[in-house]
């Protein structure tokens, strides 16, 4: 097993990919300029072979089912130990899918809820910087009624009581970055 | 912990088989390998069990699309948490429950022992097993003389990434052909000429 190349950010990951070909790619999703899912979906554009495991901070289950979607095939937390990781890329390598067993399972506890939509992410993000529904309304230039109702729809969607709760929720679950 | 005795079935290289009934929760090995079809099987209990602990991480994903189980599609699940004893659960697809047929069982033995040879795991248990309501006996002699053929393959072709001393490899030994099964297995190993 042998490190062939190494890159800062998304868009070095995605020339440095074309470049070396390398058997796997380990990727982080929190990068300067192109962002990890970004350059997951770039690389497999160019190549639909390229086995990419995520390395990552994040044991939210949006983000991994993002990476998942965009075509990564392990995901990995940066808290797994060294002999996990050489496991992953043993599996991966053989053409399979290796998942931390938690990532896993948050994964399936939401992969078929019915996801934010655009706009609502949009909405809780405001709400998490303590914006009330006024504010958001102006933020967004939207009436406030409407914001009300995409507060609603995101309470039922998290299954939340109130906004704090929500808020609470979506950052656990990498839905919103603070 | 399971502590269910086991029946020997021979050794071949560092690989050392033996078959005894597996309990997916309460085995102690490394590695838990399991089939996972790619439509619902309700007559499959025993991953119902297991994936009843897991939250129904493997149903779910599968309903998702993340992962289909198409025959050959491999899914590693590290770090699984109580009540599970294995650290880590290996599931195989095994594609259309009607098209596996005991060469098919073959492959999925072969693919198995391969991953669990990558992976350098030293305990495995074996649980994928064919969906049969009424096995024959004769049915189950040729998928057991095929799933040991499959393990054996495996062996021989990566003899160089035998990470562990002695593998165990123990194999769910779970149908009322039992019997009949563990004397296919041997017989396989027995005349196995590689």
């Amino acid at each position: 097993m042998q490190v062939v190349g190494e890159a800062d950010d998304g868009a070095g990951a995605i020339a440095e990919y074309a470049r070396l070909r390398p058997d796997i790619v380990l990727m982080d999703l929190q990068m300067a300029e192109i962002q990890g899912l970004e350059a997951i979906s770039a690389i497999r554009e160019s190549d639909p072979d390229a086995r990419i495991i995520v390395l990552t901070t994040y044991s939210g289950d949006s983000r991994a089912i993002k990476a998942l979607r965009a075509g990564a095939v392990g995901y990995l937390l940066k808290a797994s130990l060294r002999k996990q990781l050489l496991d992953a890329v043993r599996s991966v390598h053989l053409g399979g899918k290796h998942l931390d067993a938690s990532v896993a399972t948050s994964i399936a506890m939401h992969v078929l809820d019915d996801p934010l939509t655009e706009r609502e992410i949009e909405v809780l993000s405001l709400a998490s910087k303590g914006n009330s529904n006024r504010q958001v309304a102006s933020h967004l230039r939207l009436s406030e009624e409407t914001v009300k109702g995409h507060m609603k729809s995101i309470f039922s969607k998290l299954d939340a009581a109130d906004r704090t709760h929500a808020v609470t929720i979506a950052i656990k679950r990498g839905l919103i970055e603070i | 912990m399971d502590k269910t005795e086991a029946d020997e079935l021979g050794t071949y290289r560092a690989v050392h088989l033996t078959a005894r009934p597996i309990d997916a929760l309460l085995t102690d090995v490394e590695l838990l390998i399991v089939g996972l079809p790619a439509a619902p099987d309700t007559t499959d209990e025993v991953t119902a069990r297991l994936d009843d602990a897991l939250k129904n991480t493997l149903v779910q994903l599968r309903d998702a699309g993340l992962f289909l189980g198409r025959f050959g599609e491999t899914l590693v699940l590290d770090r699984l948490p109580p009540p599970y004893m294995a650290c880590s659960l290996l599931v195989v697809g095994m594609g259309e429950i009607s098209r596996l047929d005991a060469p098919a069982m073959g492959i999925l033995s072969e693919l198995a022992m391969r991953s669990a040879l990558k992976l350098g795991r030293c305990a495995v248990g074996y649980m994928v097993k064919p969906p049969m309501l009424n096995p024959l006996p004769d049915n189950v002699a040729l998928i057991s003389r095929e799933v040991m053929a499959g393990v054996l393959r495996a062996i021989e072709a990566h003899p160089a990434i035998m990470r562990c001393a002695v593998l165990e490899w123990i194999v769910d030994d779970y149908h009322v052909h039992s019997e009949i099964a563990k004397a296919a297995m041997r017989r396989e190993l027995a005349e196995w000429k590689g």
